[in-house]
């Protein structure tokens, strides 16, 4: 696995004192979509949360890019091109859309890029234009998921790890975020994508891990994965 | 009798806009690092201090005094954090810890002042720059000081609104305050960022401190004194909001003076009872919408009120 | 090593009684009392203790020594005027030697102190080593707090203490062991009250200070003025507020409801803080045409300049404030020149208001001692009226009333006036007394 932008290796995390996720190993291919799947309260989030630093860790080696960031702090790694899209509470709710935008790109250079890119996200999101100066704390619950991908990728990540984004949503709001998806990974950027609807995110991916009990139990590709006994039984026999 | 209610008016406005300007520093800080700061008050004295020794002793012009008790509390305040609060906030302290730090933090400032002042002979002082009527409204004059005070806060308000919606920093700063996760894998480095705000937070503060000194004999107890409203009013606004705060400073103001005076007119309520006014505030607010105001989007009435949209 | 100190001490002591119980064996001669006194000193330090105690002793010594206790506050709140009334007290207790010295009698007085503190905690741990030193009479506590924590005490043990400045109602009890020197507020109300009637108020604003003092005060004002037949607005603030603007407020509307004009007064009872009323009121357009009153806390240095600001003094001459204070007796007394010399002489500096009082307080002591022939607290409480009663002393009659309080009060009444230098000062315009209720204008008060 020469091509990892992203290497865990032994991680312990979890919060304050209590360890959620024990002793797990993933990599991350750059360039491709790798899902992670699981049941509710597997420690899906906690391991994203473990990548951008949110959590404590209490063991193991976080690498990215062959550098090691394992003791770096969450806005040190955004600033190096990791991206994150938090399952809940993932937009500012008292910021307008457009400051919400304008704080996705609070560490880039050049304002005037900036500006533009929120014109750009805002054609491709027209009712994000619609609402530019009102609060994102008023909209939808599809329209809040479009606002916090949007805001990730005004950072211009290198790699952006998506925490349920289609969770509770129609199904219509749904197909489009996962074609926004496929559109991001058409540009280059590294996606990671945290899922309990397992079939549609290893249909989607190029590889997954299956969690339980906060330790990866299964890898491989989503086709192998899909086509395991054992896991079909558990996951997806008896829905 | 008829009620006339004009002095008890322009005690409102003037003391309103200064517990406006206290609490907004309160609200900042809180916003930003969510500790309930009750060290603020020392802040506020310090201002005033800061004001009256240098008009008094070194005869600098009040506005020059004004501007030093901003840079004095300003520093303050970033000192209290660096040393204190965000040493035990990185060490992963829970918020009544906090809490009970900031009472420390407060009670060793305000001892420093208190044997500081005692040493010099100065426990009681008040800034000499003086304070005469303009014109006479009703029963009361409207004084130099309300010409002061006012105008200052409005100002003020006007900058702090500018700084939070028109620049990158006060962005940063509201998208803190609203997810501070969210704003750390924004890029927002939020431990260099804080000191902003307890900069401003602590100048405003002493410029309050200041500016009341003009009328106020102060002591070293004059912010703890104070604190009680301080929180009232930010309390009212649900302690993270801006316009929240300010509205709240007013109603713990016109609360005080107006309504001690109907208070006292119709119900014969002593005055001495003034300061159940800003408790009962709290508890009510507690009670009633733990939000305060938070909830409601001034600006959006506001708004609607001014601009009359035509209906498509 | 402190310890060590100590214990060496202890033995000291000890070996003293020993010697002196000795020599009382051997001279087999009538047991008399004296007293010994043993201070303590560690290395380099000031003393620590001080243990003093009464043993008995033969006929041969000649010299009956008596010990009079100074429960008198040298630091907190008293830490300025404290020293100056104990030195008062030692100024007595000096003069009093020197007279018993020159007419050849074998009666000295001596004293010992210790400090209240200026708190209550203070004075219940000061006069029980007072108590624990054998003494039977105490010329303190100052302050009315401070009194009252060691009244129980002293009852129980049968100690005579005088109080030189202790005034609140707090601390008036009957038949008790406490005495007071000065004239207990109970007389000030009375002389506020006619004071604003004389100068022909009808309607009286009351704003005081919402604690014991000022609402016994406020009320003994309010209670003489309705007798006399005058209307009264009683409003009470919270003098822990920084800000006193609502409550001034409240005071201008009072005004404004009697009207503004000569027939209506304010009386401000408070301390320190009266200084914002009047820096809040000088901008008041109805406070500043009326006449303003003041109890005996505010005739002080920090209400005109240079303590205060000009506006202040200015607001206090525009209204032509009134106010009470203990007298020392008539100004012109030879007494009270006879007394602030020897003071200053002996100590360099003019006496405080209650430094009179001290001196007092400790000549009625031990005049009270002398005239029981015994060292007893309980015949002590029984002649010191009587005692007190013949005296007139620098602060004027000391007849006690059933209280055990100065039954004699009289009170300067003070204004404002800026003198031709350009200074403020607090002037005596009359004189109020008490025992009469009469009031003595030295000139015309507008
Ligand atoms: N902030 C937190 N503090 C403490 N425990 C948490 C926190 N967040 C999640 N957990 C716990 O960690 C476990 C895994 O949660 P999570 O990582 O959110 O699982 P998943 O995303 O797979 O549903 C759960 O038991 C949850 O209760
Ligand atoms: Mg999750």
């Amino acid at each position: 696995m020469s091509n990892a932008i992203i290497e865990a290796r032994g991680v312990t995390a979890g919060y304050g004192k209590s360890v959620i996720i024990e002793d797990n190993d993933i990599v991350i291919e750059r360039g491709k979509i790798t899902s992670i799947v699981g049941p509710n309260g597997s420690g899906k989030s906690t391991l994203l949360k473990t990548i951008v630093g949110l959590t404590r860790l209490f063991a193991g080696h976080i690498i990215y890019d062959g550098h090691e960031i394992t003791r770096m702090q969450p806005e040190e790694r955004s600033r190096i091109g990791i991206g994150y899209v938090p399952q809940v509470a993932n937009i500012f709710p008292n910021l307008t859309i457009v400051e919400n935008l304008e704080i996705g790109g609070y560490m880039r250079k050049s304002r005037e890029e900036v500006k533009r890119d929120i014109e750009e996200v805002m054609d491709i999101f027209p009712v994000l234009r619609e609402r530019a100066r009102q609060k994102a704390g008023t909209l939808s619950g599809g329209e809040r998921q479009m606002l916090a991908m949007a805001r990730a990728l005004m950072a211009k990540p290198n790699i952006l790890l998506l925490d349920e984004p289609a969770a509770a949503l129609a199904p219509i709001v749904v197909s489009r975020i996962f074609a926004k998806i496929r559109e991001i990974v058409s540009k280059g950027i590294t996606v990671v994508l945290v899922e309990q609807h397992a079939k549609r995110a290893l249909e989607l991916c190029d590889y997954g891990y299956v969690m339980t009990s906060g330790r990866v139990v299964m890898r491989g590709s989503g086709k192998e994965i899909l086509s395991d006994e054992k896991f079909v039984e558990a996951f997806l026999g008896r829905r | 009798m008829a009620i006339d209610l004009t002095l008890p008016l322009l005690n409102s406005l003037a003391l309103g806009s200064l517990y406006t300007l206290m609490a907004l520093g309160l609200t900042i800080t809180f916003s930003v690092t969510r500790i309930p700061n009750f060290a603020h008050a020392e802040l506020v004295t310090v201002g005033g201090y800061v004001t009256a020794v240098l008009v008094n002793f070194m005869a600098l012009p009040p506005h020059i005094a004004l501007l030093a008790a901003f840079t004095a509390s300003a520093i303050l305040a970033l000192s209290m954090d660096e040393l204190v609060f965000k040493p035990l906030y990185k060490r992963g302290s829970r918020p009544l810890f906090l809490l009970v730090a900031s009472i420390g933090v407060g009670l060793i400032v305000r001892y420093i002042l208190f044997s500081l002042a005692d040493a010099t002979g100065n426990i009681t002082i008040q800034t000499n720059v003086s304070v005469n009527p303009i014109m006479r409204f009703g029963r009361a004059y409207i004084t130099t000081f309300h010409a002061i005070v006012i105008p200052a806060t409005i100002a003020i308000v006007i900058a702090l609104h500018i700084l939070f919606h028109y620049t990158l920093m006060g962005k940063a700063l509201r998208a803190i305050s609203d997810n501070e996760d969210l704003a750390r894998v924004s890029g927002i480095r939020i431990y260099r960022l804080r000191r902003v705000a307890w900069l401003i937070a602590g100048g405003v503060a002493g410029l309050a401190g200041g500016l009341w000194s003009i009328s106020l004999i102060i002591d070293p107890n004059f912010g703890w004194d104070t604190l009680l409203r301080i929180f009232a009013s930010s309390i009212l606004g649900g302690l993270t909001s801006f316009w929240g705060t300010i509205i709240g400073g007013y109603i713990v103001g016109f609360a005080e003076n107006i309504g001690i005076a109907l208070l006292n007119t119709w119900f014969g309520i002593n005055t001495a009872y003034r300061p159940l006014i800003s408790f009962a505030i709290i508890v009510a607010v507690f009670l009633i919408r733990p939000r305060g105001f938070a909830g409601i989007d001034v600006r959006n009435i506001v708004s609607r009120l001014v601009v009359s949209r035509p209906r498509s | 090593m402190a310890s060590k100190t100590v214990v060496t001490a202890i033995v000291a002591v000890v070996v003293v009684l020993i010697a002196v119980s000795g020599i009382v064996f051997m001279m087999g001669g009538q047991p008399q009392t004296v007293t010994v006194t043993t201070t303590v000193f560690q290395a380099g330090e000031a003393p620590t203790a001080t243990i003093t105690t009464t043993v008995f002793t033969g006929a041969a010594v000649e010299q009956k020594e008596y010990t009079i206790g100074l429960a008198i506050a040298v630091s907190g709140g008293y830490a300025v005027d404290g020293p100056r009334r104990r030195n008062a007290a030692i100024l007595a207790i000096e003069e009093m030697n020197e007279l018993l010295e020159r007419s050849g009698s074998p009666i000295r007085f001596k004293w010992i102190h210790e400090d209240t503190k200026s708190t209550a905690e203070g004075a219940i741990a000061a006069v029980p080593k007072l108590a624990a030193a054998g003494v039977q009479i105490i010329v303190g506590p100052l302050a009315t707090s401070e009194t009252k924590a060691v009244l129980d005490f002293l009852n129980s043990r049968k100690i005579v203490a005088i109080s030189p400045s202790s005034t609140g109602t707090a601390a008036r009890v009957k038949d008790d062991f406490v005495f007071r020197m000065p004239p207990p507020d109970v007389y000030q109300a009375p002389a506020i009250a006619r004071i604003a009637w004389e100068v022909g108020v009808r309607n009286l604003v009351i704003l005081a200070r919402n604690d014991d003092y000022g609402k016994g005060l406020a009320d003994g004002v309010e209670e003489t003025f309705i007798q006399l037949g005058g209307k009264v607005t009683k409003l009470l603030y919270d003098y822990t507020q920084p800000d006193l603007s609502a409550d001034v407020e409240r005071a201008s509307a009072a005004v404004a409801n009697y009207g503004a004009n000569e027939q209506t007064g304010v009386l401000v009872i408070g301390f320190d803080e009266t200084v914002k009323i009047y820096d809040r009121a000088r901008l008041d357009p109805v406070l500043s045409e009326v006449r303003w009153f003041g109890n005996d806390a505010v005739k002080r240095p920090t209400f005109l300049p240079p303590e205060s600001k000009e506006e202040i003094a200015e607001f206090q001459r525009k209204v032509r404030i009134l106010g009470t204070a203990p007298a020392v007796g008539p100004e012109d007394n030879p007494l009270v020149k006879s007394f602030v010399e020897r003071y200053k002489e002996r100590f360099g500096e003019e006496p405080s208001l209650y430094s009179y009082y001290a001196y007092d307080a400790a000549m009625v002591a031990m005049l009270t001692v002398l005239a029981a022939g015994e060292y007893n607290g309980e015949t002590f409480k029984e002649l010191l009226p009587w005692v007190a009663m013949h005296y007139y002393g620098v602060t004027g009659w000391k007849l006690l009333d059933e209280y055990g309080d100065s039954a004699a009060p009289l009170y300067d009444i003070w204004t404002v006036v800026k003198q031709p230098d350009g200074t403020w000062a607090f002037k005596v315009v009359g004189l109020y007394d008490g025992a009469t209720g009469s009031i003595k204008f030295y000139e015309e008060v507008g």
